[in-house]
């Protein structure tokens, strides 16, 4: 019920279908996304109070949890709505969510109000103050971004900067990640409309200057980066991608690897490669790809999370984490080759784990994910 | 006329246009200001403790002064750190192999 006039989904595009997924249905998505070996997701919900309220997210989280399928499992749900009350936020808290993220999409107010000329998201106030009532609402994990290419970048990024320093300031943790939408092509959208735009090397330079601001946070890059834009920024302070992604509502069951349904799609996912391929392009490049969910479901979130990683202890169970829920993933979906790369990947790591009595269990505990349907093991 | 405020609850307080348009000033007439920016870079290195790393971070005014520097020497510096600081937190004890943890979303 938005004007956004930078996304397909606004209201006056008459040519997109709009979509509801029945509880049935989010069951189907659900366990298609476990077939590929997902163990954490974002819910994605445009703002329709009528058709969407927050029952119906509540509900859908209870449907997801439920569901296991094989061995699969979704162990955190993130959750990506437009900006509510304390009191919703608290019942989304209570729902077992893991982050909360919502993007600012612009910091410049004037700006922000001609792109959200209509609906509830016009008001800036209400927006930008959105995760203050989330943290007020218990809410100990936010997500923060803006979209690039709607203002001018160095004003987005102090604005980012001045969101996070607030948050530490008032509620004594900062964003636990920031992600880096840049603004793509989809349908009534043409990006040239919009002169903001930036080049890769601008983008990659934002990204590692938040990456040197911001060091306790998790940078998020997604599918709407090629594969070339993914590789490079990874290596300067992305932390977390996403795989296999469809953008289209309900995109996952009943659709192979290969062919996507485009008609109700948000925006072009650039990196079309099935998450398969991802896991295994991340192993060949010499990263460990991890599904670890651990300190979320140990408490370990808000400033509980920042302590332990500013006191080097998230390096004494993250790395095991990694390596058992990458086994799992071998074990349960992955292809041959990528079993083949991951397990002499999973090999060599456990001999990097300090702790004789840490490298037992985990090794172990490996064991029992090869030898048996036990899964769901963490530190 | 509202002032910064990073503690305010109000959204026009934190996020203030005017300390914006100030710092992108502040930005534009130190970005080649080497002696600063290479304060601003050391502050930025991860820094050993005895249990791992600790990152001091930046101010968003500081780090705005790096965005705005266009030296290819300094952007490749702010690149090489960038690296550190996820090697600090998310690397392997063998510092040597790139070895990052990735999380993985759907």
């Amino acid at each position: 019920m938005n004007g956004c006039v930078y996304c397909p989904y606004h209201h006056q595009n008459k040519t997109i279908p709009r979509k509801k997924l029945t509880q049935e249905e989010v069951r189907a998505e659900v366990i298609a996304l476990q077939d590929m070996g997902h163990k954490r997701l974002a819910i994605e919900a445009g703002e329709d109070p009528v058709n969407n309220p927050l029952e119906y997210i509540l509900e859908c989280i209870k449907t997801i949890y439920s569901v296991h399928h094989k061995n699969g499992d979704i162990r955190r749900v993130n959750v990506n709505i437009a900006a509510t009350t304390v009191e919703n936020y608290r019942k989304l808290k209570d729902a077992g969510i893991g982050t909360y993220i919502l993007f600012q999409e612009t910091y410049h107010k004037e700006s922000y109000e001609q792109l959200h000329p209509t609906g509830p998201k016009h008001n800036y106030a209400y927006h930008t103050e959105a995760m203050d009532r989330a943290m007020e609402g218990g809410i100990d994990d936010v997500g923060l971004g803006v979209l690039f290419g709607l203002e001018l970048y160095k004003y987005e990024f102090a604005g980012l900067l001045m969101h996070a320093e607030h948050l530490e300031a008032v509620h004594g943790v900062g964003p636990h990640t920031i992600s880096v939408p840049r603004l793509k092509k989809a349908d009534d959208i043409d990006p040239d409309q919009f002169d903001n735009g930036i080049d890769d090397d601008t983008f990659a330079k934002i990204t590692a200057c938040i990456r040197l601001a911001v060091p306790y946070t998790g940078i998020i890059i997604s599918t709407r980066e090629n594969e070339q834009v993914r590789s490079r920024l990874l290596h300067l302070g992305v932390s977390q991608v996403s795989g296999g992604s469809r953008t289209s509502v309900g995109g996952y069951a009943g659709y192979s690897a290969e062919e996507r349904p485009h008609d109700t799609e948000q925006f072009d996912v650039s990196d079309q490669r099935s998450l398969d391929e991802v896991v295994q392009w991340l192993m060949e490049n010499g990263h460990i790809p991890s599904f670890c969910t651990a300190c979320y479901r140990e408490g370990r979130t808000g400033d509980r999370f920042m302590s332990l990683c500013k006191n080097g202890q998230i390096l004494n169970c993250c790395h095991p984490n990694a390596l058992m829920t990458l086994s799992e993933y071998l074990e349960d979906y992955a292809s041959d080759s990528a079993k083949e790369i991951g397990y002499k990947m999973v090999e060599e790591e456990l001999k990097r784990i300090p702790k004789d009595k840490v490298r037992a269990i985990a090794e172990q505990n490996i064991q029992d994910i090869k030898n048996s349907n036990r899964r769901d093991f963490r530190f | 006329m509202t002032n910064y405020d990073p503690k305010s609850l109000k959204a026009e307080e934190f996020i203030h246009d005017g300390e914006i348009l100030a710092t992108l000033a502040y930005a534009e007439e130190n970005k080649n200001n080497m002696e600063l920016i290479q304060q601003i870079l050391d502050k930025a290195r991860p820094q050993k403790t005895e249990t791992g790393y600790k990152c001091a971070g930046l101010t968003h005014r500081v780090a705005s002064v790096l965005l705005a520097c266009d030296d290819p020497d300094v952007i490749q510096e702010i690149y090489k750190i960038a690296e550190e600081i996820k090697l600090a937190f998310y690397a392997t004890v063998s510092s040597f192999l790139r070895r990052f943890i990735f999380r993985i979303i759907a």
